[in-house]
């Protein structure tokens, strides 16, 4: 274990179609809806909001990140279904493609961010500033 | 026995944990220098963490040394186990569309 706040999930997988055909499958609605969830929406640009949604478990808001056809996409989601994005606790999904040698194409899925590791870095980075401070401000003296 | 989960639900403490990961033993006060908060506060992180079972502490004359006990954190693999399968099913499920609809379009016969 590399680090015990970084949760990754990680897949891959090797598919017989092209990697503008997996793009096609993993970003329309029309797709995702056949396979991922009940229902889908993307709009694919960064920023552009967008959800999925289970009849059973109810609709996850998106929010898409990253976008460059065919070979990488990431957004992140909210755990909790039915509440906004910006409420919620998000995990990040990223998507790669590349082309697999004698064509298809080799898939690689990570989810990152279980357990707040974002809020976890940001964290480090406001200690690390007030450490400073505090060296600055206990200069010539013992620190603590 | 306190939950892991609730151990390391503090930002602190994860530092902590990361910094036994990286260095090995180590005493409160080699713990505490880098924080901004006081050592009787990184001694209370310490006591929840050992309560969890994350850390040993040994004594060695007057200071107490920290180990990372790694073994509990097998609770968090298995939280996230449910997750991993989820995206299995949803790959297992990507790759028989593909096969079924080679071609980009998607017959409306298909859609719920």
């Amino acid at each position: 274990m590399r680090d015990v706040t970084e949760k990754t999930l990680e897949k891959t997988l090797e598919l017989g179609a092209s990697p503008e055909r997996v793009w096609q499958a993993i970003t329309d609605p029309a797709e995702l809806s056949q396979w991922f969830g009940d229902s889908a929406a993307l709009d694919l640009r960064p920023g552009g909001d967008g959800h999925m949604t289970w009849e059973s478990y109810g609709r996850h808001a998106v929010r898409v990140e990253i976008v460059e056809p065919p070979y990488h996409l990431v957004w992140s989601w909210v755990h909790e279904p039915d509440v906004a994005y910006d409420l919620g606790t998000v995990t990040r999904v990223e998507w790669s493609l590349s082309p697999r040698e004698g064509g298809g194409t080799v898939l690689e899925l990570r989810e990152t961010g279980f357990r707040e590791e974002t809020h976890f870095e940001s964290n480090v980075t406001g200690w690390n500033r007030e450490l400073e401070e505090l060296r600055a401000l206990v200069a010539g003296s013992e620190a603590i | 026995m306190p939950d892991v989960f609730l151990a390391i639900a503090d930002p602190t403490r994860r530092g902590i944990l990361e910094r036994l990961r990286a260095d090995g033993s180590l005493s409160v006060t080699e713990l505490s220098d880098p924080l901004p908060i006081s050592r009787q506060a990184v001694t209370k992180h310490l006591n929840v963490l050992e309560g969890a079972g994350l850390i040993e502490q040994e004594r060695h004359g007057r200071e107490r040394i920290h180990r990372l006990r790694a073994e509990p954190l097998q609770q968090l693999d298995d939280w996230l186990a449910p997750y991993s399968a989820a995206w299995d099913r949803r790959l297992t499920r990507l790759r028989q569309h593909l096969e079924q609809h080679p071609d980009k379009e998607v017959p409306d016969e298909g859609r719920d």
